[in-house]
């Protein structure tokens, strides 16, 4: 649905983007993480339309992002929290102001049962709504077209833990049952986990992982070792383990490409290995490491 | 429904808290513009016109602020809808929302107003263009903002470039001062409004320009010429020069050119006086600059000039009793008629001078031919109103009670006229109505009003002007000969009555412009400027102690050298404080300065304009002592002090003129010292002028020497004949209140020229005398002998007398005689009885 490749966007001489690749596959929920500045918001702009690319391509939904038209926006669903909405109109007010835009591809039926689901006020304007609330009114107005396209950067940021729930709840049963595609951009790792198939990981305007969740957490490991004398780091340990640490007679590390025969190098690295343990990583604990590990590579590069 | 009607629908709902107070401020709009309704005050007009236009920004500025594609976070951006049917949906919404209503007012203001069709439809057209730019130049100018700082920062920074621009395309900084509200300039909206659209877009090129995408930069790009083009038109439109009606050079003009002083730029009075027009007495003749280029400086008016409001529009003015003669036939009274006389083109402006001081002229004055008619007349009570075509004149305001004197009575004359700025080029000119009072008896008397009017509904075409009038008190009093006061404070109203008597009424003229003439004329040299006046200048704190300086520093002994005697009076002039001229010191300080005007005439007469701290005693004592002292080779010497009029004149007046006829030709060549022309008359055959140099000096200065001097000679007679009939025919009237001096010099000149009229001229002038005014009497004179020796002095120039008569009593032999018996001779250029 979408496709980056080589994005490059500068503000004022500083490059915030270095070529970002990335493709949304369609029918699956992409989670796109990073830490804040990691250039996660401006990806998405860029591939909106809302701010002009410097280098690079994106294609959206088969069209170059700069020609997005009326028919491209009629499938696309964009939810941003900075997004401004007009605050004198109450709900209703702006789904009528709305409706006319999408013609038959608007579904009152749906309309009614998200504005069901989400339990919003019908007669306070925009401007008075909570939060929550407000994002609630915002996805109801982007969802209710059954767009094949749903964008939204940093959703849930500044909502309550229940209103963060009801919002995950409620879109995590739309994506299920009507099986779109979705592009959800976040820094709450855990929180994604729970509907993301597959996930980006970007930081300082890279992307570095972009992987299904499933193969994510198949891959990674975290692997601590006990051994019969105090642990120093060899030589020549394979790219693939991340952070290697020691701590006495301890070793731990992340290995982000396990496999069977992992074991057996880890024998032929640690000949006095007393015994090992090698446990499944969540979504938290393979950004964490991917975080660490690219800090590190970065002092050791500057 | 369609999404381009849901947004224009949209509009109305975000307008929607709004609406009632733009409904409410509408309708006290059309109070106030259509005068339906109880009178609000100026003050009040003035904030609800003011409040709807802020309702009316309340809505314009939200509605293209909230969805402007300048800023990221646009809503509408990523919905499925076509920039084109979004703008001109919420650009529709705009235009009914905002220009409607003041639309919809001006429409039925103008129709209440009982305006013509042409009026209502222009008028209305008018304000649907204004709204119109207003709403379609506030999309890009919003849109543009990148955000509230910069809109603050431009907001702010709006009227400070446009005071910068402002001087720069109107070419003269004393324009800045024109441009008040409320004036009724054609035209001055239109700059104004293109101008701040000009700044803006400027500012906002400046702000934009190195920010945002490309796409709105270039808009930015195209935008700002956009503007600025539009502004630059607007303003030549309304600062162009007035084109030159029937331009013909004027061969010589009378310049009349003073300085106010003042630091460290003095303002200039210039009048320019082209020679007298050939139209009849009974029209009134108005002069304005249509040109003016100083030093190659164009400070061409940029104001139209008020038709009317020139010269002595009192009434005393001929045409303007002829038009109330022609109105009212014999039942009205008015006093005696004043020929208005020749008023030049004049104007104050602060000239800048070249390296020498001097100006350079190249100028147009337009002569403007005006026949006065009467408007018609209403009762001077609150209430009355008159109707013409599209102006309507009321009264308002309330009447004194009546019975104390400290209470005055006050009406106010409210003048409602259509100002339509897309009609100006067919109406160039403005008249300027005059008021006068007719009371029951048939008397004519002036009104007092209070100046300036005011003016209300500056954006409307429906203009209200506001005079105050005020029941004279008394009016001015003229002496005649007969030594009687003529007063004109009318019997029928006591000095302390406040309220007009019952059955006043006021009467309206209105000048019509008759024909219109421009006549150009270029300085052939630098004319030299004035100096700016002594009284203006600070006395200096050593002032009064002159005497004590003197007796340890007496005038240099001759002889001494200019820089010895320069540098004495550089000390001695400041001291001189307050002296009389009857005092023993003046006499003592005179005669030091006398003592150097032999040797160094320069050096004295330069004296004042070198030296800042001189005042008018010193000023004095430099001129008494260079009268007195002057040598009949100063200007010889000095070539320089030729140039000064007041150097000049000492010259006439010791009976030297024949030395400086050159300089005083010179002089009248520039426009100046036109009172040299009976020094040129006396000595025609020193003076290098060409036929029409002399015509031209003749008709300025028209006088009997001049007559005698040209015809023939240096002007074919029947050539000189006309014109001296012109001149007559326009300025002499034995039933003007002309004063006696004037009318003498034209009574001469009708003798000596042989008009059939002029025994007849004479014997009523003899007769009539104690009707004349006399400036001064002289000596023994008393206002009989001054008349009837001017009589004896025509009669032996011009008449030939029997020789009785001639060696009797030739005044009463004139008197005895029927005037058409005289026949004018030719050959002799006298008057005989066959």
């Amino acid at each position: 649905m979408i496709t980056i490749r080589g994005l490059k966007k500068r503000f004022r001489g500083n490059e915030a983007l270095h070529g970002i690749d990335l493709d949304i596959p369609q029918g699956k929920v992409t989670a796109f993480l990073g830490p804040n500045g990691a250039g996660k918001t401006t990806t998405i702009k860029c591939a909106m339309n809302l701010i002009e690319r410097d280098e690079g391509s994106v294609q959206v939904l088969g069209t170059d992002a700069r020609k997005l038209g009326p028919p491209q926006w009629q499938r696309i669903g964009y939810v941003s929290e900075n997004q401004k909405m007009p605050g004198w109109m109450t709900v209703p007010q702006l789904l009528d102001y709305l409706r006319p835009m999408y013609g038959g591809h608007w579904d009152r039926d749906f309309e009614r049962k998200l504005l069901a689901d989400f339990e919003l006020p019908m007669k306070t304007k925009l401007r008075s709504l909570s939060r929550g609330q407000f994002m609630k009114a915002a996805l109801v107005s982007s969802l209710a077209y059954r767009p094949q396209l749903v964008v939204l950067d940093e959703p849930f940021s500044g909502l309550d833990p229940l209103v963060r729930e009801e919002f995950l709840s409620g879109l995590l049963e739309l994506t299920e049952t009507e099986g779109w595609t979705v592009w959800v951009s976040s820094h709450d790792v855990e929180e994604v986990e729970r509907f993301a198939d597959r996930v980006a990981i970007v930081d300082s305007g890279r992307v570095d992982l972009a992987e299904d969740v499933e193969s994510i957490q198949a891959r990674f490991r975290g692997v601590e070792l006990v051994l019969d004398n105090e642990a120093k780091e060899p030589r020549g340990l394979p790219a693939t383990w991340l952070n290697f640490q020691t701590s006495g007679r301890n070793a731990r590390f992340t290995d982000s490409n396990y496999e069977e025969s992992s074991n057996e190098k880890i024998r032929a690295f640690f000949p006095d290995l007393v015994r090992h343990e090698v446990r499944p990583l969540n979504l938290r604990e393979v950004f964490v490491a991917l975080a660490k590990n690219y800090r590190s590579q970065r002092s050791q590069g500057s | 429904m369609s999404a381009w009607l849901a947004i224009f629908r949209a509009e109305f709902r975000r307008a929607l808290p709004l609406l009632p107070w733009v409904a409410l401020a509408q309708v006290l709009m059309f109070c106030v513009r259509s005068g339906v309704g109880p009178v609000i005050s100026d003050r009040l007009a003035f904030w609800i016109e003011w409040g709807t236009w802020l309702l009316a920004a309340l809505i314009l500025v939200p509605s293209v602020w909230s969805d402007s594609p300048s800023r990221e976070a646009r809503f509408i951006a990523t919905r499925p809808i076509r920039s084109l049917s979004f703008h001109s949906a919420k650009l529709a919404g705009l235009l009914v929302l905002i220009a409607f209503p003041f639309v919809a007012v001006e429409f039925a203001s103008l129709v209440a107003a009982g305006m013509s069709a042409r009026v209502v439809v222009l008028g209305t057209l008018q304000i649907a263009l204004f709204g119109l730019v207003v709403v379609v130049a506030s999309f890009p100018i919003l849109w543009l903002w990148r955000g509230r700082i910069a809109a603050v920062v431009g907001v702010l920074a709006i009227p400070v470039t446009m005071l910068w621009f402002l001087p720069y395309l109107l070419r003269h900084q004393s324009r800045l001062s024109d441009l008040s509200w409320g004036r009724s300039v054609p035209l001055l909206y239109a700059p104004v409004m293109m101008l701040a659209l000009a700044a803006i877009a400027i500012l906002l090129g400046c702000l934009l320009l190195y920010r945002g995408r490309f796409r709105r930069t270039v808009v930015t790009l195209l935008y700002l010429p956009l503007c600025c083009a539009g502004a630059a038109f607007a303003v030549w439109c309304a600062t162009r020069p007035l084109a030159l009606v029937n331009p013909q050079p004027a061969v010589l003009v009378s310049v009349d050119l003073n300085t106010s002083g003042g630091d460290p730029k003095p303002w200039d009075q210039l009048s320019v006086l082209p020679p007298a027009p050939a139209v009849d007495r009974q029209l009134e003749v108005e002069r304005s600059f249509s040109r003016l280029v100083v030093n190659q400086r164009d400070l061409s008016p940029w104001d139209l000039p008020m038709l009317g409001s020139q010269g002595s529009v009192s009434l005393n003015s001929l045409p303007l009793q002829q038009a109330l003669r022609a109105h009212y036939g014999s039942r009205i009274q008015l006093p005696a008629n004043q020929f208005a006389g020749n008023p030049g083109a004049s104007t104050s402006q602060s000239f800048d001078r070249d390296a020498s001081g001097a100006l350079s002229f190249d100028l147009a004055v337009r002569e403007t031919v005006i026949r006065w008619d009467v408007i018609g007349d209403l009762p001077l009570v609150a209430g009355a109103s008159l109707r013409q075509g599209d102006l309507r004149w009321s009264l308002k305001g309330r009447q004194g009670p009546g019975g104390s004197g400290d209470i005055r009575s006050e009406l106010t004359l409210c003048h409602q006229y259509p100002a339509l700025w897309l009609d100006s080029p067919k109406a160039p000119i403005l008249p300027t109505f005059q008021f006068f009072c007719i009371l029951p008896s048939g008397r004519v008397m002036a009104i007092q009003n209070y100046w300036p009017i005011t003016e209300s509904g500056s954006r409307s075409t429906l203009r209200e002007r506001r005079l105050t009038l005020h029941r004279p008190s008394i009016h001015e009093t003229v002496m005649r000969a007969d030594g009687a006061g003529a007063e004109y404070e009318p019997p029928e109203i006591p000095a302390m009555a406040m309220d007009w008597p019952e059955g006043s009424r006021l009467v309206i003229l209105q000048p019509v412009p008759l024909s219109q003439t421009d006549y150009t004329w270029k300085s052939p040299a630098p004319v030299p400027a004035p100096v700016p006046p002594l009284s203006k200048r600070k006395p200096d704190p050593r002032a009064g102690t002159v005497m004590e300086w003197l007796k340890t520093h007496p005038a240099p002994a001759q002889p001494s050298s200019a820089e010895e005697v320069s540098a004495w009076l550089a000390e001695f002039l400041p001291r001189i404080g307050e002296v009389s001229s009857q005092s023993p010191d003046y006499r003592t300080l005179f005669n030091s300065v006398g003592g150097l005007v032999a040797a160094h005439p320069d050096q004295v007469h330069d004296a004042p304009r070198r030296n800042a701290y001189v005042f008018d005693p010193a000023d004095e004592i430099l001129d008494s002592a260079l009268e007195s002292f002057l040598s009949r080779d100063a200007v010889q010497r000095f070539p320089k002090l030729g140039e000064d009029p007041k150097v000049l004149r000492i010259y006439v007046e010791k009976g030297w003129g024949g030395d400086i006829i050159a300089h005083a030709a010179k002089r009248i060549r520039l426009g100046m010292s036109l009172d040299l022309a009976e020094l040129l008359f006396a000595n025609p055959s020193a003076v290098d002028f060409s036929e029409a140099e002399w015509l031209a000096l003749f008709r300025l200065k028209p006088s009997p020497e001049g007559y005698r001097a040209l015809r023939g000679n240096l002007i074919p007679g029947p050539m000189l004949d006309e014109e001296t009939d012109r001149i007559i025919d326009r300025n002499f009237s034995l039933s003007d209140e002309t004063y006696y001096t004037e009318l003498n010099s034209l009574l001469e000149l009708a003798l000596l020229r042989g008009r059939e009229e002029g025994p007849r001229w004479l014997q009523e002038w003899a007769r009539d005398w104690k009707k004349r005014p006399v400036f001064v009497l002289r000596g023994k004179e008393t206002p009989e002998s001054i008349f009837t020796d001017s009589v004896r002095k025509y009669l032996r120039q011009n008449f030939e007398l029997p020789p009785a008569a001639a060696s009797g009593a030739p005044y009463d032999w004139f008197l005895a005689q029927d005037p058409a018996a005289f026949r004018f001779n030719p050959e002799t250029r006298k008057y005989q009885i066959p």
